[in-house]
């Protein structure tokens, strides 16, 4: 993640060790100045509305689950059945977000990916380059009503995003 | 064991506009698909991402696009499969459709 330096402003690119308990602590690459302030991660943003999202669907009797994941931070939301910990979905969350990353490399109109194991769907959207939402059903495709809820909040976060 | 001659008749089922057959090392096996090199090396990665989610429980992955023309992934014994479907085709039906083709290869 890039931070500034409080003293010249030159970019730093720190990576997850040096963001500890909301802090950024590092000594700036330019001018050696020793950075330690607090910081506010902008996927705050999508937390207030991807939280209700998941709330309004949790109930649905096709919802097993669902969770939001940062490409850099990992989980920031989870509503996932105590069956997996944060670590797995934390390993997951990385390789759906890398398939689907690889995915659009080629066919950059990909819009949602559907993974099938079993007889489970894992359906993922990108809310933006780094903030994937992967939601877990027992059918697919999801219900109209859960579809337009997605493609609301998708569409809202993208445009918010431009 | 089926032959390479009759797995590419996988190219006359319905909704399947194109395909690629590619091996554990990226290899391709068969295709009837544009830019076939580039994609090799997409379903060969995305096809193991899911394998390693999902193990051998994994049936298939479709990429939606705005064009309709989704992008299956299969794993089939060592190798994967990429199907692209042909627009205004269901999903399921080509899904259904190709498992049932790869079952009666075995």
């Amino acid at each position: 993640m890039i931070f500034f330096c409080e003293d010249c402003g030159e970019k730093n690119f720190l990576t997850q060790t040096q963001l500890k308990n909301g802090k950024a602590v590092f000594k700036c690459d330019a001018c050696n100045y020793m950075n330690s302030y607090a910081y506010q991660i902008s996927e705050k943003k999508y937390l207030k509305k991807t939280n209700q999202f998941f709330k309004d669907i949790q109930t649905s009797p096709e919802i097993i689950g669902s969770f939001l994941f940062h490409r850099e931070t990992g989980v920031l939301e989870n509503n996932i059945p105590n069956i997996l910990e944060e670590s797995d979905l934390k390993i997951i969350g990385k390789t759906i977000t890398n398939n689907y990353l690889i995915g659009c490399s080629q066919y950059p109109d990909i819009n949602e990916m559907t993974l099938v194991i079993a007889n489970k769907n894992m359906i993922v959207r990108m809310i933006d380059k780094n903030v994937t939402l992967i939601i877990v059903s027992k059918i697919f495709p999801l219900s109209k009503n859960i579809l337009n809820k997605l493609d609301d909040l998708v569409s809202n976060n993208t445009v918010q995003n431009r | 064991m089926a032959t390479l001659k009759e797995f590419i008749q996988i190219s006359k089922l319905s909704g399947v506009d194109e395909y690629i057959l590619v091996d554990q090392k990226a290899k391709i096996a068969a295709h009837d698909i544009k830019n076939s090199q580039e994609v090799a090396e997409i379903i060969f990665s995305c096809g193991q991402n899911c394998f390693a989610i999902g193990k051998a429980q994994f049936k298939y992955l479709i990429f939606s696009r705005k064009s309709q023309r989704n992008i299956f992934i299969f794993p089939v014994g060592n190798y994967f499969l990429g199907v692209i479907k042909s627009k205004n085709v269901d999903n399921f039906i080509l899904a259904d459709t190709i498992i049932n083709f790869l079952k009666g290869l075995v």
